[in-house]
């Protein structure tokens, strides 16, 4: 599948926008990652294919800038854009209540993705903020990877709305002249 | 993703300028190195992947980047022991249960706490060896060389070379909201409604550029031809061709042996 | 006598190890439009984010309305100060002209009626009529920086910062910004504008502050400035053609064409009576 330069230079705005929204969120001290906002932008105006390579090669700027072994999530950043991009193609990003719906599927998708790694490679645990409810799950009686996967959903749901939110309100906001470029983009048009 | 990340804005390259010969090693085999490294630290038991985490600082000390190293290993790996530790060390009922200042540690917990640590540091310390001895126009001179699609090629130099001044732009956006009365300490509410002022104009001016950058590219025959000739390719050898050869050969041996030890 | 809207004293601020701005000291008061005036990095930028709360002083104090800038936020001063930056696209954020404009005045928590009323003024103003509906990015340049001076004028702040911008409008348009500068300052506004056009510094400002070598070189009223041959000289300025040529002429300064005239006449109906003789 070839993708046009147009598309090819949006992708490596998309990614550079993944890696500095990120940042952003740090600014309003959000406490949630919304890393992902390029990655279904891309796949709201590309495609699935676009989105989700858009999504692996976040990870792997971020491993060649940040932190090598937040690289290992690249499978979650793949599903995003995948998803994204299948539900754009059946309209589930042309109106507001579908959208928060998408983030939803994604949110829980890509929370199932990352328990695995998170289990497997990390031993349960991510070295951030939802380690605390992890633990607390864990104290409380529940086995590991229910505790994981309990902790980790919820705040990945939080994430993956809003990020789709922002996606959907970026997109609604483009110039006509810039998004009837992208043919793809006519699922998403109301 | 949903590994604890810094919180510093400094988005610079994590490579370090050098000379050493890792710097000068051609940097697809350091790739490869790094694969077999990544094998390594998933098939060695805990004492091997720390061993060979440990092997890897001292390479990287010894080519010059120890700062990084330090700063990059205390980073990821604090929060995790914290939360291993834990996780594991108290909570998960693992055996062996110990009385330790108070605190009932299962000692297969720490065990197994030290297990996922030696694993990730190892991990770690092979892909910094790549990172910091490697910059990525030279990783891309060699991919091109090696018949890297050009397409793929530009989807990681461009990103890389657009983030400082994208992190600036974000900066300066952040200062005329502000001028204009955006308010970025409020309640939560006040700053998630915040949070679009400061993503909108970034998103769009970067947006508007594409048209013209897809202009420029399409103009100077990108993609015209599925090869790119490379002025300078990073220097490459017999030697290092049959070591890379020889490492990735032995790699499905790796896999073989630790599963056999298992 | 008003007490000043703005008022520095001997502010100093570096980047680091290198100084930018040392001792520092004007007052700004309600009414009076000021030119800052000198060459590329002489620290003008610098001095208008000390101005409205981007950057705070290494040394000295900068009081706006009699209040230290070091205690306030941004956001706060935003309610006192505003700016238009050089680069409009910046803070353009919402997809049409109108929303682009509400959304300074919506953070002041007026009610709805005075919103609509300080839109409604702030459009006329700028003439960006039957564009309210179209998004900023689909604009051309000078168009959207007007969209910019709408939104800052919406706030109705009282101390206006201009950054450049008369830069790249077509005569038409610097002749309405002009307006709303008279306007403003009819109006008991300050304005501190940025310049680096003599024509225009000579057309709507009162007085000129001049930075040279990081420190105020020059605070001089536009008249005072102009007919003294050295003091542009001193901030690498030039001298609008204008001032030239009346002083070429030996008259006393002139800063428009009918002033020129004005002084001309006399001078040659002298002779004619002289010639007549």
């Amino acid at each position: 599948m070839r993708l046009d330069t147009r598309t090819l230079v949006l992708m490596a705005v998309a990614i550079v926008i993944n890696v500095v929204v990120g940042q952003i969120a740090v600014w309003v001290k959000l406490p949630l990652y919304v890393d992902a906002v390029g990655t279904v932008l891309v796949a709201i105006l590309a495609g699935p294919i676009a989105g989700a390579l858009t999504g692996v090669l976040t990870n792997l700027i971020w491993g060649l800038v940040s932190d090598p072994t937040a690289a290992a999530f690249f499978p979650v950043s793949m599903v995003v854009g995948l998803l994204a991009g299948w539900l754009a193609r059946i309209g589930w990003f042309r109106s507001i209540g579908m959208t928060v719906a998408a983030g939803a599927v994604i949110g829980v998708i890509s929370t199932i993705v990352a328990i695995p790694i998170i289990v497997y490679m990390f031993g349960g645990v991510t070295g951030a903020g939802t380690d605390f409810a992890t633990a607390y799950l864990v104290a409380v009686g529940h086995e590991l990877v229910r505790s994981v996967a309990i902790a980790n959903l919820v705040q990945n749901l939080a994430d993956k709305i809003l990020t789709c939110l922002l996606a959907w309100l970026i997109v609604k906001r483009l110039p006509l002249r810039f998004s009837s470029g992208f043919a793809f983009f006519a699922h998403s048009k109301v | 993703m949903a590994v604890a990340r810094p919180s510093g804005s400094d988005h610079a390259l994590l490579y370090v300028p050098g000379t050493s010969w890792l710097h000068r090693l051609n940097p697809m085999t350091k790739l490869v190195a790094v694969l077999w490294i990544a094998v390594a630290a998933f098939v060695l038991p805990t004492a091997g992947t720390i061993a060979l985490a440990g092997l890897a600082a001292a390479t990287g000390i010894l080519a010059g980047a120890g700062k990084v190293f330090a700063r990059r290993l205390a980073f990821t790996l604090t929060p995790l022991t914290v939360a291993l530790f834990v996780v594991h060390g108290l909570l998960v009922g693992h055996g062996n249960q110990t009385d330790w200042f108070g605190l009932t540690v299962s000692r297969d917990g720490i065990a197994f706490m030290f297990h996922i640590l030696g694993r990730i540091a190892a991990l770690l310390a092979g892909s910094l060896l790549f990172v910091t001895t490697t910059h990525p126009a030279r990783l891309l001179k060699a991919l091109d060389s090696k018949g890297f699609p050009p397409g793929m090629a530009y989807l990681i130099a461009s990103p890389l070379l657009l983030l400082d001044p994208f992190t600036t732009r974000a900066r300066a956006i952040r200062e005329a909201q502000s001028a204009r009365g955006l308010d970025l300490n409020g309640s939560l509410m006040t700053r998630i409604r915040a949070f679009p002022a400061l993503l909108m104009p970034l998103i769009t001016l970067a947006l508007a550029d594409i048209d013209h950058r897809a202009q420029v590219l399409d103009g100077r025959g990108f993609r015209a031809v599925p090869r790119r000739t490379v002025l300078d390719p990073p220097p490459d050898s017999p030697a290092q061709l049959w070591a890379r050869r020889l490492i990735l050969i032995s790699i499905p041996f790796q896999i073989a042996g630790g599963l056999l030890w298992r | 006598m008003n007490a000043p809207l703005l008022d520095l004293r001997a502010v100093g601020f570096a980047y680091g190890e290198t100084p930018v701005l040392r001792d520092i000291s004007f007052a700004v008061h309600p009414g009076e439009v000021v030119a800052l005036v000198g060459r590329n990095g002489a620290g003008k930028s610098t001095m208008l984010r000390l101005l409205n709360g981007l950057l705070r002083p290494d040394a000295g104090t900068v009081l706006i309305d009699g209040a230290d800038t070091a205690d306030r936020k941004v956001s706060e001063l935003a309610r006192t100060v505003g700016t238009v930056f050089q680069a409009p696209e910046q803070q353009i954020f919402n997809a049409t002209v109108r929303s682009e404009i509400a959304f300074g005045p919506a953070q002041l928590n007026l009610g709805e009626d005075a919103l609509q009323a300080r839109i409604a003024e702030a459009v006329a103003r700028t003439g960006l009529e039957g564009l309210l509906d179209t998004h900023p990015l689909d604009l051309d340049a000078a168009t959207r920086r007007f969209v910019a001076i709408a939104s800052v004028l919406a706030c109705a702040p009282r101390l206006l910062l201009l950054d450049e911008a008369q830069r790249g409008l077509d005569r038409q348009r610097r002749a309405r910004l002009a307006d709303i500068i008279a306007e403003e300052r009819a109006a008991g506004r300050a304005i501190v504008l940025v310049c680096h056009d003599m024509d225009f510094v000579a057309d709507t400002a009162d007085r000129v502050l001049g930075l040279a070598g990081g420190l105020l070189a020059v605070d001089a009223t536009v008249r005072r400035f102009f007919a003294d041959e050295q003091a542009p000289h001193s901030v690498s300025v030039e001298r609008p053609q204008i001032a030239v040529l009346a002083a070429a002429l030996g008259l006393p300064v002139a800063l428009t064409p009918a002033e020129l005239v004005a002084r001309l006449v006399p001078t040659m109906e002298g002779d004619a009576d002289a010639s007549d003789h």
